[in-house]
């Protein structure tokens, strides 16, 4: 096996093997904004779908899974990081939320 | 045959042993994690540990997978510094076991100081009794950030070789970080969170298979015990080699544990299931 990048697999045959799951993919993706864009606001909070820095930070990574830069994937993930570097005083309970909350 | 190197098998039902036989698995390691809720005492950790260094193996057995048990106390419980240090008492009489290979999942949750205190803690007795170490690594935002922070406290440590340690739940943001330190890394294959079995693949395409396993990490949340031999026909769908399999799910696995000499993945014959009842 070689660190090359280099899948086995044509461009063709993987565009074959994986299109329709991340077609379906897409749809759900789309389906979420639509349906968070749908429901009403809790109260206190700004009508827009956008302000919620975990919606914020999802159309964000899809910006950069479109900017046709190689390593999507893990620029996304990097989006997503804690920027931080110093241990935090304490524990902010025990899950973690998906992104930073500045992002 | 394959082996599955993490999972949490004291979440899962006989069943799940059953099919995980029927894939053709040998043998797996189960790290000490946090079982979903916080345990009041150290006696708590006490009958966990004799779980897992007990009850667990006789379970495995009986469907001829050889189990085997990383010790410690984890970091989600790890916060109260105190109660951490009482738990890690208990840790040396449970290295004496025959089927314990080490200190693990040790690590980081949220980043903290404390968590990064009684990982290091970790890391002393690690050294003192010269195991093999296991690293959970953070989820999601935390992750990049928690897996810096441990990749620093060992080398800071100086006293563990890079080879005997793995470094659990790599992504594509640290997968690159963790081998060029000559760490071994994992890849947990889950259906939301970590790795999907495509990405993967794709991970072992683009950084080679050279100290890299993948495990399930089976265990009480939205998980799959069969995730492993799921990934393998990834693998053979994506044109990798039968070779190329074998090396991800049972020759690198194999490496890395056999530097334990209570790892095993010979032949066991299935017994009849002796469940304590």
């Amino acid at each position: 096996m070689q660190p090359d990048g280099l899948p086995p697999l044509d461009r063709e045959q993987l565009i074959q093997l994986g299109f329709i799951e991340a077609r379906g993919r897409v749809l759900d993706i789309a389906a979420f904004l639509d349906r968070v864009q749908r429901a009403a606001s809790a109260p206190g909070v700004p009508a827009d779908a956008l302000a919620d820095d975990r919606v914020r930070a999802l159309c964000e990574a899809m910006r950069l899974a479109l900017d046709g830069q190689p390593e999507r994937a893990r620029r996304i993930l990097e989006h997503w990081s804690d920027a931080t570097t110093d241990p935090a005083a304490h524990a902010d309970g025990k899950a973690a939320r998906g992104v930073p909350r500045t992002a | 045959m394959y082996i599955d190197p993490h999972v949490h098998m004291v979440s899962r039902t006989t069943d799940d042993y059953a099919r995980m036989a029927v894939a053709g698995c040998v043998a797996i390691t189960e790290p000490a994690f946090w079982a979903g809720f916080d345990r009041g005492s150290p006696e708590g950790f006490h009958d966990y540990f004799r779980q897992l260094t007990e009850t667990e193996p006789r379970r495995a057995a009986a469907y001829g997978i050889r189990h085997h048990a990383w010790i410690c106390i984890n970091p989600k419980e790890a916060e109260d510094h105190a109660f951490a240090r009482d738990v890690m008492q208990l840790i040396p009489q449970f290295l004496q076991r025959p089927n314990v290979l080490g200190i693990g999942e040790i690590g980081l949750n949220r980043n903290s100081r404390t968590e990064l205190a009684v990982f290091e803690e970790h890391l002393e007795l690690a050294a003192r009794f010269d195991t093999l170490v296991l690293v959970h690594t953070p989820h999601l935002e935390d992750k990049r950030k928690g897996t810096r922070l441990i990749l620093d406290a060992i080398r800071n440590q100086g006293k563990l070789r890079p080879g005997r340690v793995l470094i659990d739940h790599v992504e594509e943001h640290t997968v690159r970080s963790v081998l060029d330190a000559g760490f071994w890394a994992g890849m947990t294959l889950y259906p939301d969170t970590k790795c999907t079995a495509a990405r993967a693949v794709d991970i072992i395409e683009m950084h080679g298979a050279d100290r890299l396993w993948i495990n399930s990490a089976g265990d009480w949340g939205h998980s799959d015990p069969l995730a492993v031999p799921k990934a393998a026909a990834v693998m053979r769908a994506r044109g990798h080699t039968a070779d190329a399999v074998r090396r991800i799910t049972l020759e690198n696995p194999r490496v890395f544990l056999r530097q334990s000499p209570n790892f095993s993945d010979a032949p066991l014959r299935p017994t009849a299931p002796d469940l304590g009842r």
